[in-house]
């Protein structure tokens, strides 16, 4: 049986998912833009940045209004707190999405200088997190939800790489500084999705298991 | 720090109205300095059990319980103890304020001193102040001691029958939903005492409000069908209880 609570989270997971959506979207074009920058798909970008802002806020009033009027226990109550969070993660990589594809347009914007940096595998593995994050969070799969945690190493580590291979390059060739920074900033904004797609892997975890699995606890859980 | 002590240990409870079975052996233990909450929904035993543990059960026609309830190392339910004695220990506060009528607030607050025989005026007056100060009533009633008890707002006679329960000195306290006919603000006043109460006495509280549970005891007890179903810390409890049908409970499922 579905309490009146119930069907009030479910209304706003449902809108907390549109967000979700929408941040995919962002990010894949802001990844389509790596590969093949075009005005107008940077305009979409800076354009759904303001949808996702009106339901982070839409979402905090009402979950804010929910946890006042229905006071949730249990279950309900670690789901409640953790939509709460998720929504704040998802507005983060929504703005993050935008700031890379910011630098995105300043990198390309520099004529021919060029770092030669394959920022490919660190944005497959980024996109892979950010997707199997909501698909964990529509699905509250707490299986999934460990997986995409246990991804992050991956990234980790691309980020690393890249950050290493474009000292080196700018060590080389000081004329690259400008787009080695562009690169450095742009792979380390990636990462920094990363940490928020595992934050909300995380969320999902506490919400359907009462574990809290956070800051590198989640060997047991494993 | 020392061990904190079990002072009633309550083994196997049964209990019957008639040829209902209406409390089917559940054992709790409840701790010095205390505040343990029993929930459940309506006709779970809750409020029988808790009526157990001051032998009120059996003063209802037709009535039976076994098992046993050591209180201070003792049964309370061993041939020959006194359940004067008993109830001198384990004082109770019920959902309704139930001032004498007839008394006055000083005579109802010195009730059960002047059945255990103390008649020295100074030193009941003595026990009424301290009593309602710690009910928190004595402000607010201090000019007006030979009033009428009734007279009082109903969030004041519920201090008023918490002060005379204090006035005993009863070790533990039992309250049956003791806010239930308040309003917000003397119910406040009253989860507020039930905190400030735990640091001298052990409180037993029945509860239908599950936030009431939440606020102010450190274990809880879920009910159903005349069980304790699970009993663990409150702060667990309300937020990953072990067992599914708690879950479904507090979460509004069923009841």
């Amino acid at each position: 049986m579905e309490s009146m609570l119930q069907g009030f989270v479910s209304d706003i997971k449902a809108e907390l998912m549109r967000m979700a959506g929408l941040v995919e979207t962002s990010l894949t074009k802001t990844l389509e833009c790596l590969k093949s920058p075009q005005d107008e798909t940077f305009q979409e970008i800076f354009d759904l940045e303001d949808q996702v802002n009106d339901l982070h806020r839409y979402c905090d009033k009402t979950l804010l209004r929910l946890m006042a009027r229905q006071a949730p226990m249990a279950s309900d109550l670690r789901l409640v707190i953790s939509l709460l969070k998720i929504n704040g993660e998802l507005e983060r990589m929504g703005d993050l999405s935008c700031n890379i594809a910011y630098r995105i347009r300043e990198y390309f914007k520099r004529d021919s200088l060029r770092v030669g940096v394959d920022l490919g595998p660190l944005s497959e593995s980024v996109l892979w997190m950010v997707q199997n994050s909501i698909e964990s969070l529509r699905h509250m799969n707490p299986t999934l939800a460990m997986d995409v945690i246990l991804r992050d190493d991956q990234v980790d580590e691309a980020k690393d790489k890249a950050y290493l291979l474009s000292v080196e390059q700018i060590k080389q060739n000081p004329n690259i500084l400008e787009p080695g920074l562009d690169i450095i900033l742009i792979s380390r904004n990636l990462e920094r999705v990363a940490d928020h797609a595992t934050n909300i892997a995380e969320d999902v975890i506490f919400a359907k298991t009462g574990r809290d699995i956070r800051h590198g606890t989640h060997d047991e859980f494993k | 720090m020392s061990e904190p002590k079990a002072l009633l240990k309550i083994r196997d409870i049964n209990a019957w109205f008639g040829d209902k079975h209406v409390l089917k052996g559940p054992s709790l233990d409840a701790f010095e300095n205390e505040v343990l909450a029993l929930i459940g929904p309506s006709g779970c035993g809750k409020s029988t059990f808790i009526r157990t543990i001051n032998r009120l059960h059996e003063e209802v026609p037709g009535a039976r319980v076994s098992g046993t309830i050591e209180f201070d190392g003792e049964n309370i339910y061993d041939p020959g103890v006194d359940v004067v004695n008993v109830r001198k220990k384990i004082g109770m506060v019920f959902q309704k304020p139930n001032p004498f009528p007839g008394m006055s607030i000083f005579d109802n607050v010195s009730a059960g001193l002047r059945l255990q025989g103390i008649r020295r005026r100074s030193k009941l007056a003595e026990i009424v102040e301290s009593s309602l100060k710690k009910a928190a009533l004595w402000d607010e009633v201090k000019d007006q001691l030979n009033k009428p008890g009734v007279g009082l707002s109903g969030g004041q006679q519920q201090r008023l029958c918490l002060a005379r329960t204090l006035a005993v000195d009863p070790p533990v306290i039992l309250m049956d939903e003791p806010t239930s006919a308040l309003d917000p603000i003397s119910t406040a006043k009253i989860e507020e005492l039930i905190m400030e109460l735990k640091a001298d006495y052990t409180v037993v509280i029945v509860t239908h409000n599950m936030q009431q549970a939440a606020r102010i005891s450190n274990k809880t007890a879920f009910f159903l069908l005349g069980e304790v179903i699970e009993h663990d810390k409150t702060s667990r409890l309300f937020t990953n209880p072990s067992d599914k049908r708690t879950e479904e409970y507090i979460t509004g499922r069923f009841g």
